[in-house]
């Protein structure tokens, strides 16, 4: 075979590119396995305090009880304090308040600290502003919607259409397509339905946008579920029923980050006396900030474009609920400033250590989207001056780990912002391997220089003799200069060729060539002496 | 000059760093028979895969038939016939589907009667399958496999390896037949001499990878020999005589293997050594070639006497 | 004719292992589509209004999800398609090295890429046949009205068909450590390593553009590789 068949270049690239591939996660597996263990077996971990647990004074009392109490509004704007006895949070770790107090016992307290109610939870008696829920909770997320189209067990999603007695038919999601296929139990297909309404044909689908979640739910009038497609754009609510896709809402100029929505939206199966005083809404906030609100009973839309300065704090959050007479915000949030980067060590320490300020707010929201505050209640979140900084230990072994791994990442990383590798993966597990690459690059340390260093000084010593020509030499000199520990594993493995001593200089010299490297010396020949018979033809 | 069928220049092939096979240069001639010879990993086999493009030199060429070896063409190939080391076949087929495999390499040259006749000869059956035959049987059909196609060149690697004497003299007879009968070249590697001594005409040699004899059968016959000579007193210590092999002394015998001395040169010898007579060894060709191919100033097993 | 000649033997050889995958193939998947149709019908017809649930309530996602019928026998396949590949693998490129055939084969009047040619079309033509052919017609079955009350999801044919595509990915990470003359321990085992990284690869995707780059670029890695490391192997 021609040595200089263009294939065996291609297959030369194919195979170190295959060889580079292995070797790199051999040796990332290698190093957080070391990582790991050696995290497992000598992270040190704060020893247990020996000092004997201190009974609150009244004002720790009072402000535990603050922090850990649930700020309820009357529709008339008045905030309530409703602790719930057995299940505080802050009980749980230091409080004096009896563990074996019956769960499900509240106390009421106004903002003046006065006990107005101690019961039963479900004998409360105030009528407290009920707020949209959070959809994602009862829903099928974006990312459990990426499990069921995993090819190692894809499954799929059927919606039933069926009446009191019987199943009818089923509406099959196509993610392909982006649309549902209605199929008749009695055989044949129903039709299309997507964007673009029902159809018949597959050629008139539109779909829906990217997917982000759905929730789906029994409603009152019917034995068909009722389903709430949200995509990154729009929300959609499906009636399949009645084959009928509504869109909500119209122009939404960001893409849909959050959506809420309050019992009577649902129809759940909440107290009819709460259903009666309050709006079926859906709220929904995009990328811009915006809120969308979507009301019933009667139908209206409301828009609401919060104050830009309200965005600079770390927490801000922002929850609608809906009376027949009024529109109600309530605002949390913490007067801390936001971390200019996310994971950062030092930031958190001093968001523990440091007090803050907490406020709620309610306000009455009018039909243009303009706000009007109702009542504000702020108190002080303690530091804890105990959080210790995070973990140290774990640096030492990892710049001990990462001196082995390839220089080529932080050269990759090196013209870049922060963040820019992680920002532009589209996809999660893209994502998630550039944040382990980001997380054992060598971070230009002198180790992975020196351990680099140490990597050349073999390969050049290895593959010296054994050369065919310098380019090739300093192709992998360059390729283990990149790539460190796994470039020479690499270059090892796919030239590992036998040496002799040459007879004319006495170096070692490789086979791979005829000559010499040194001398270009031929290889030795016999001798043939007297005592051979060779007489040629 | 008789036309050369298979030549090689430097053919060198290294394992490691040691070499198997160390500038072979060889050319073998139209209608030759050649013997290649060679003891356990002396590097006949290495040889003749560089010869056939199984294996890549290390250095140097051989060409077959006017083709270098390492491009070796289909149109090449249709005309060297090859039975391999062991006699390799597709074990799951019968002898007869056997043929329609080979064949199909073959479609203008294959000589149906010719195989049919030898596997008549080796009464041997189409329907039996490969796997059921035993080694001299599988031996029969490799041969019928490599001459049905009337190759120009035969190459074969050790074809009578693990065959009883019976069928060794089979095979060869039918080989001596059908070789003589088409006036092709072979080339063929052994280390049983005597079937070697039956059907060869030249001879070559390599012992650890280096060719040592290239000659003519008769050449190398005449060349080795072994003479005893026979002295009154103590025969000599040592002895300095060009072309000797290898030395056996005792008391009063002096016992040499010489190569390329003629009987006037062992005359002077002997008369100048002092001694009394001197009678040349009957050597067959076996004896010679382990004489030739042993290595010189060696401890031999069960001997006394260093040599 | 030489290559087909070739091609006929290297099928004849893999026969039995070939009928073995797709008879497999065809009792599990019949067997499946039938028992599964039984219980589809069971299911739509003790149907209860609500699920159980009161009006107003919401419904558990999970509850509307399901396996296509077809997916127990997709596992199957799952297995069956890469060990096909690489019994074949192991048939064209290991059998040959034990059985020392190679130097007879290598003997023919035919280029050593024609050689090589027969025993991967043999491979692709056994896999696409074997099983190909059979879970295409597994499918089109249970597609066919009145067996199962709704048809088939197309997605979970081309499951099936990825998962013959790793069958051939197989076959060629087994071929290319056939080939490999380096030691076990050191790059030897790099084929059937990197065929099975690519078949997982494959397998966490989702996205039916990634799966078919993976792929791609695994049997093209794998495929140049075989091929050079055939023209150029000693045997």
């Amino acid at each position: 075979m021609d040595a200089k068949h263009p294939i065996h270049y291609i297959a030369r690239a194919a195979g170190v590119f295959m060889a580079t591939l292995l070797v790199l996660l051999l040796v990332a597996f290698a190093q957080a396995i070391t990582f790991e263990l050696t995290y497992v077996f000598w992270t040190a971990t704060p020893a247990p305090s020996k000092e004997p647990k201190q009974e609150l004074n009244p004002e720790q009392a009072r402000t535990q009880r603050i922090t850990g109490a649930k700020k309820e509004f009357l529709p008339d704007g008045t905030l309530h304090l409703v602790t719930q006895i057995g299940e505080n949070r802050w009980q749980a770790l230091r409080g004096p308040y009896p563990f074996d107090a019956p769960a499900g016992q509240e106390q009421v307290y106004d903002v003046n600290d006065r006990l107005l109610w101690d019961g039963p939870a479900k004998e409360q008696p105030y009528d407290y502003l009920s707020w949209a829920q959070d959809t994602r909770r009862d829903s099928l997320t974006h990312e459990r919607m990426r499990n069921l189209q995993q090819l190692a067990e894809p499954r799929i999603l059927e919606i039933p259409v069926a009446t009191q007695e019987q199943l009818r038919e089923q509406w099959r999601y196509v993610p392909w397509d982006d649309c549902f296929v209605g199929y008749s139990l009695e055989g044949g297909r129903v039709g299309y339905l997507s964007a673009a309404g029902l159809t018949d044909s597959r050629a008139d689908v539109r779909p829906f946008g990217r997917f982000q979640s759905c929730q789906v739910w029994w409603p009152r009038d019917s034995h068909s579920p009722t389903v709430l497609w949200q995509t990154e754009r729009y929300i959609y609510e499906i009636n399949f029923a009645s084959r009928q896709a509504e869109r909500i809402p119209e122009n939404p100029q960001g893409t849909i980050e959050y959506v809420a929505m309050n019992p009577s939206y649902r129809f759940r199966q909440a107290d009819s006396e709460t259903m009666v005083r309050t709006r079926p809404l859906l709220h929904c906030r995009t990328s811009d900030e915006v809120h969308h609100l979507i009301l019933k009973d009667p139908d209206q839309t409301i828009t609401i474009a919060t104050p830009p300065e309200w965005q600079q704090w770390y927490v801000n959050h922002c929850e609608f609920a809906a009376t027949k007479e009024s529109v109600f915000l309530r605002r949390t949030w913490l007067e801390y400033p936001a971390p200019a980067a996310r994971g950062n060590p030092d930031w958190w320490t001093g968001f523990r250590r440091t007090p803050k300020n907490q406020s709620v707010e309610l306000y009455r929201v009018d039909e243009t989207g303009g706000l009007n505050l109702v009542n504000r209640y702020s108190w002080t979140l303690p530091g804890d001056p105990g959080a210790i900084r995070y973990v140290e230990s774990r640096s030492n072994v990892k710049r001990f780990v990462t001196a082995f791994s390839p220089p080529l990442a932080d050269l990759l990383w090196l013209p870049f912002p922060a963040g820019f590798w992680q920002n532009l993966a589209q996809y999660d597990f893209v994502r998630e391997l550039i944040q382990v690459v980001e997380e054992m690059r060598p971070h230009y340390s002198v180790w992975s220089w020196l351990v680099t260093a140490a990597m050349l000084a073999l390969t050049f010593w290895h593959g010296r003799p054994r050369r065919a020509s310098w380019d090739r030499l300093a192709f992998w000199l360059v390729f283990v200069a990149l790539l460190n520990l796994a470039g020479f594993l690499v270059y090892w493995a796919l030239n590992h060729t036998p040496t002799m001593a040459c007879p004319a200089c006495g170096k070692r010299r490789g086979l791979s060539r005829t000559d010499c490297v040194h001398c270009r010396a031929p290889l030795p020949t016999p001798e043939h002496g007297k005592l051979d018979l060779i007489f040629g033809v | 000059m008789a036309e050369i069928v298979l030549e090689t220049k430097g053919l060198t092939k290294y394992y490691g760093a040691k070499p198997a096979l160390d500038h072979l240069d060889l050319r073998v001639p139209r209608g030759c028979i050649c013997g290649f010879l060679g003891r356990n990993g002396a590097g006949k086999t290495t040889a003749i895969k560089l010869m056939l493009g199984l294996l890549t030199p290390t250095a140097g060429s051989a060409t077959l038939l006017g083709c270098d070896s390492t491009a070796l063409t289909p149109a090449i190939r249709q005309r060297i016939g090859y039975v391999t080391e062991g006699h390799r076949l597709l074990r799951w087929m019968t002898i007869g589907r056997l043929e329609e495999f080979q064949r199909a390499f073959f479609p203008r040259q294959w000589d149906s009667r010719l195989f049919a006749e030898m596997i008549e000869y080796f009464e041997l059956s189409k329907r039996q399958k490969i796997k059921h035959l035993s080694n001299g049987q599988r031996a029969q059909v490799s041969l019928a496999l490599a001459l049905a196609p009337n190759p120009e060149l035969l190459v074969m690697d050790d074809p009578t390896l693990g065959l009883d004497a019976a069928i060794r003299r089979q095979f060869l007879e039918g080989m001596i037949e059908l070789i003589t009968r088409q006036g092709r070249t072979v080339l063929f590697s052994s280390h049983i001499l005597a079937d070697v001594e039956r059907v060869a005409d030249r001879i070559v040699v390599i012992d650890r990878g280096v060719l040592r004899a290239d000659c003519p059968l008769e050449q190398f016959r005449t060349s080795v020999r072994k003479v005893v000579l026979h002295f009154d007193n103590s025969a000599p210590a040592d002895v300095e005589l060009a072309g000797l092999l290898h030395f056996r002394r005792s008391e009063r015998q002096l016992e040499l293997t010489l190569v390329g001395v003629g009987d006037a040169e062992v005359a002077d010898w002997a008369r100048q050594a002092g001694a009394e007579r001197f009678d040349f060894v009957e050597m067959n060709l076996e004896d010679q070639f382990i004489e030739f191919t042993a290595p010189p100033h060696r401890w031999r097993l069960f001997q006394w006497e260093k040599a | 004719m030489r290559f087909l000649a070739l091609l006929r033997k290297e099928l004849r050889e893999s026969l039995p292992w070939l009928l073995l995958a797709g008879l497999l193939l065809l009792g599990v998947g019949l067997l499946t589509v039938h028992s599964e149709a039984r219980f589809a019908r069971m299911r739509y017809q003790h149907w209860s209004a609500h699920q159980g649930l009161g009006p107003g309530e919401v419904v558990n996602t999970y509850d509307l999800v399901r396996s296509p019928h077809l997916a127990w026998v997709a596992m199957w396949l799952a297995f069956i398609a890469p060990g096909l590949g690489l019994v074949l693998g192991i048939c064209h490129f290991w059998v040959p090295l034990f059985a020392r055939t190679w130097s007879f084969l290598l003997h023919r009047s035919t280029s050593r890429m024609s050689i090589l040619g027969a025993k991967l079309a043999a491979a692709i033509l056994g896999l696409l046949v074997s099983l190909g052919l059979v879970w295409t017609g597994l499918y089109w079955y249970a597609c066919r009205p009145g067996l199962l009350p709704i048809p088939e999801p197309v997605q979970i044919l081309v499951v099936g068909w990825i998962y013959i595509v790793i069958g051939l990915v197989a076959y060629l990470g087994t071929a290319l450590s056939a080939l490999s003359t380096a030691r076990w321990y050191t790059t030897r085992i790099f084929g059937l390593v990197f065929a099975a990284l690519a078949a997982f690869l494959i397998l966490v995707q989702w996205h039916l553009g990634w799966v078919f780059a993976l792929a791609v670029l695994a049997i093209a890695i794998l495929f140049v590789q075989t091929v050079a490391a055939f023209l150029s192997r000693e045997f």
